[in-house]
């Protein structure tokens, strides 16, 4: 028996209430103990388990029925057709097939209900749309001698010989068996989802909604997607969806998904508008990598919203409130040059909707274009990490396709959320263990701004480079209230600043840096802040933590601690998977203890100016240990070449013999195989 | 493995073991049902490469770890909480753990059959209609943290009463 923590773990794991910092958690459990693991197995196992005894339970009637068909004669096929159905159970597919004998055309309802115009009928109409109410099926002969026999809930019209077509059935909902004569000409089965093209077999044909609903109806099924079944009984199909074509042969079956739910794949580009024409839009996006443009078809169907200056508050998935820029309908003739837009585009190349951005708010002298972005709902202060407050993720991780990601607005540092990043692509590791959680309101990541990768510290001169030993200037210039911009601002390229630069936390007048600019913030006199310093914890004692700040680690700082002294830790919930819907994730603080602290977190410290934590956040990633404190190197090579993310789980057990290593978290290499004679 | 009928049958009765083994690592019901189908469909192709003197259960997770290491690499978003290294870690666990098919199968029945009717309707709500924990909060009106309590309690008493009856049989066995 494992630790009973270890199974409240699982239990909110498998029911999907683990927070993305408890998934990890359990994540590093069970690589680390294998008891953890094996327990993690059994508790699967049983929840796989009811899954699967309900559901069975649910269904067994089918399964009774087919039994009894076999049992009575009714088929004439006895372990292989059982077999073969078997196969169609697997998935998820199970009813029995039935023999039907020709009748005359056009199609003659051999058995069951079936109702047309509203009436019951014996006979149907090509072309006629008509249902199988009820529960029971309704055994068709169709015109060219074939057999259907179509489940209760089915919706369906069938169609007379055209051209190489001899006979189609189209299925809007529900399904049913299929036994096709061997005769010239194509026999199709077209649905919502894909066509089945057969020549001469015995097979069935099932549209389940994609996700459980209430409703049986096509009106549910297109509501939610469906799910395209099809099992080969004897001879073979062809099943074509969208482009893909599979040939299935005897006793094959598979699933297939149709594209409603959804819709076509698509990207969304981020950028500024370089051109609008009448038919299409040019967006030039600047990123790391350079400048690339690009031109996108716009038509009537492309929808445009525009970030309005109004923020509305909504209910987050659990009730929480949340804020997001309120959007308001746009057309085509709202979009301008130069005004920043994430545009969500097939894979041709059209776009469907178009977010135009609000303009950058003006700083220093209004160098903006006018559109001064109002505060609101937690101003960001310098490290980013009031409590409550949301880490921001890199990349728009969990965003739904097609929305952008609008919730909270921060409008200082000119890093507003609710600005889709689809430019950027995201980096390896982003997101996930290893990514560094932003800090400072604003470093530079904005639409076509290299985001800097170095974490600047409180104090610290240069990027990476904290000062912390320094005493700040209590009451400075008051500017702490505002966070600096880093990576420059580019409103303000070409303007002269209006202020004299400020040395962030640097005692030394004419040590200016004019390469900063330095954001307007009023030089009046303000409280001194509390400072955030971010950097590694190194030593945790009862009275005190030291924390290794700057990019090299090149400098220890010691914080008091005490009872007073708040800890919370970083995380992400997982909210809306499991039902369908990807799963979102969604940044959360959790409320921690200082006996969550351990060395090697990568942390944040909110501190007064003599020393004393008042708060202190735990970072979702582990801190990169310093060459020789472990299996970890450094993030940044001694050469100075390019930065690569850790290596996650780097004391974990090898992998078993034959199996190769994983691979690094987030990096390019190949992920491990498991070498069990299986090829992919 | 030519014999196709044999083949099915194996892959039918390790087919919820198979899903368990998938479900463990994908949460997201959509991705973990498309994983399973694709593994269906690698194993039903690679039916010939099978070594029947193998267990088949571990050969077909075998297959499914690779299916989700390969679409964790090729796509950041795929929903899955783990790293490689924990997801060969429960590979290993399952195979350490396999299950032992019908009677543990009948020991879930038994014990479900011991469970009061109310344990019985949430479970149902849960897993029969397939609800989220916080769906079946909205249904019996209770709290979230009630249900998901009270769904926690039910499931480790079923797996004490699964364990207990198991061990039983093994005893009566002897």
């Amino acid at each position: 028996m494992s630790d009973p923590r270890d199974h409240a773990l699982f239990a909110r794991y498998l029911d999907g209430l683990a927070t993305e910092a408890e998934g990890a958690e359990l994540g590093r459990r069970l690589a680390a103990d294998p008891a953890c693991a094996r327990a993690f197995a059994e508790a699967s196992r049983l929840d796989a388990s009811l899954g699967a005894h309900f559901r069975q339970e649910k269904g067994q009637s089918d399964v009774r029925a087919v039994l009894q068909r076999i049992q009575a004669g009714r088929t004439r096929r006895r372990i292989a057709l059982f077999a073969a159905t078997a196969a169609a159970a697997l998935l998820i597919v199970l009813t029995p097939a039935l023999w039907l004998r020709p009748a005359a055309p056009p199609v003659e309802v051999l058995a069951g209900n079936v109702v047309a115009d509203g009436a019951e009928v014996t006979r149907i109409a090509y072309g006629v749309r008509f249902i199988v109410p009820g529960s029971g099926q309704a055994p068709l002969t169709l015109g060219d001698g074939s057999g259907a026999s179509l489940d209760g809930g089915t919706a369906a019209a069938i169609h007379g010989p055209s051209g190489p077509l001899r006979q189609a059935v189209e299925l809007f909902s529900g399904g049913g068996d299929f036994r096709v004569l061997k005769d010239t000409g194509r026999f199709e089965v077209r649905t919502p989802v894909g066509l089945v093209t057969v020549l001469g077999t015995e097979f069935t044909v099932r549209l389940r909604p994609r996700k459980p609903t209430d409703g049986r109806g096509d009106e549910a099924m297109r509501a939610k997607g469906m799910l395209l079944a099809v099992a080969v009984l004897t001879g073979a199909v062809q099943v074509q969806v969208g482009e893909r074509a599979v040939v299935l042969g005897v006793g094959q079956s598979q699933v297939f998904a149709g594209d409603e739910e959804r819709g076509p794949r698509t990207s969304r580009i981020g950028g500024e508008l370089a051109a609008v024409g009448a038919d299409s839009i040019t967006i030039v996006q600047r990123g790391e990598r350079g400048e690339t443009t690009k031109t996108l078809a716009v038509d009537a169907q492309t929808k445009v919203v525009i970030e309005s200056d109004q923020t509305e508050q909504v209910k987050g998935e659990r009730g929480e409130p949340t804020y997001r820029v309120k959007l308001v309908d746009g057309t085509l003739g709202d979009l301008k040059v130069g005004r920043r837009v994430t545009v969500t585009c097939t894979e041709d190349g059209k776009a469907t909707l178009i977010v135009l951005h609000r303009a950058k708010p003006r700083r220093e002298g209004g160098e903006g274009e006018g559109e001064r972005t109002p505060r609101v709902e937690k101003p960001r202060r310098e490290g980013g990490d009031r409590e409550g407050e949301k880490p921001r993720r890199e990349g728009g991780e969990g965003d739904r396709e097609g929305e952008p990601r609008r919730e909270k607005v921060r409008t200082e540092g000119g890093d507003r959320e609710g600005e889709a990043r689809p430019d950027k692509p995201r980096r390896e590791g982003g997101d996930r263990e290893g990514e560094k959680p932003r800090r400072e309101g604003g470093e530079g990541d904005r639409e076509g701004e290299p985001r800097r990768e170095k974490v600047r510290t409180e104090g610290g001169d240069r990027e990476g480079e904290a000062r912390p030993d320094k005493p700040r200037r209590e009451g400075g210039e008051g500017e702490r209230e505002k966070p600096r911009r880093e990576g420059g601002d580019s409103e303000g390229e070409g303007k002269p600043r209006v202020e004299k630069p400020r040395r962030e936390g640097g005692d030394s007048e004419g040590e200016a840096r004019p390469d900063k600019p330095r954001r307007e913030g009023g030089e009046g006199e303000r409280a001194p802040k509390p400072r955030v310093t971010p950097g590694i914890l190194v030593g945790v004692k009862a009275d005190s933590i030291v924390v290794r700040v700057g990019e090299r680690g090149e400098q220890t700082l010691t914080f008091a601690v005490d009872a007073a002294t708040e800890v919370a830790i970083e995380g992400v919930r997982l909210e809306g998977g499991g039902e369908g819907a990807d799963p979102i994730k969604r940044p959360a603080l959790i409320k921690g203890s200082l006996g969550d602290l351990k060395a090697g977190q990568r942390v944040s410290v909110q501190a007064t100016a003599d020393g004393k934590a008042l708060k202190i956040f735990i970072h979702r990633s582990q801190a990169p240990k310093r060459e020789g404190e472990g299996e970890r190197k450094h993030f940044r090579p001694p050469d100075g070449g390019e930065r690569k993310p850790p290596r996650e789980g780097g004391d974990r057990k090898p992998p078993r013999e034959g199996e190769a290593k994983p691979p690094r978290e987030g990096g390019d290499a190949k992920p491990p195989v498991v070498d069990r004679g299986a090829e992919f | 493995m030519a014999d196709r009928d044999a083949f099915l049958m194996l892959l039918l009765k390790n087919e919820a073991d198979l899903r368990a083994f998938i479900g463990s690592l994908i949460r997201d019901r959509d991705a973990r049902e498309d994983v399973f189908q694709e593994v269906a469909l690698a194993l039903w192709q690679q039916a010939e490469r099978y070594d029947p003197s193998r267990p088949f259960g571990a050969w077909a997770r075998g297959v499914a770890a690779n299916k989700i290491l390969q679409r964790r690499h090729q796509d950041k978003r795929f929903p899955i909480a783990f790293p490689p290294e924990t997801i060969l870690a429960v590979l290993d666990a399952f195979d350490r753990t396999e299950a032992e098919g019908p009677s543990r199968l009948e020991a879930l029945r038994h014990c479900l059959a011991q469970l009061p009717e109310k344990a019985r309707q949430l479970l149902a709500l849960r897993y029969e209609q397939g609800l989220a924990v916080k769906e079946v909060a909205e249904r019996t009106r209770h709290t979230l943290d009630a249900a998901y309590q009270a769904l926690c309690r039910i499931r480790l008493a079923l797996a004490d009463c699964i364990r207990r009856r198991l061990a039983a049989q093994q005893e009566g066995a002897r």
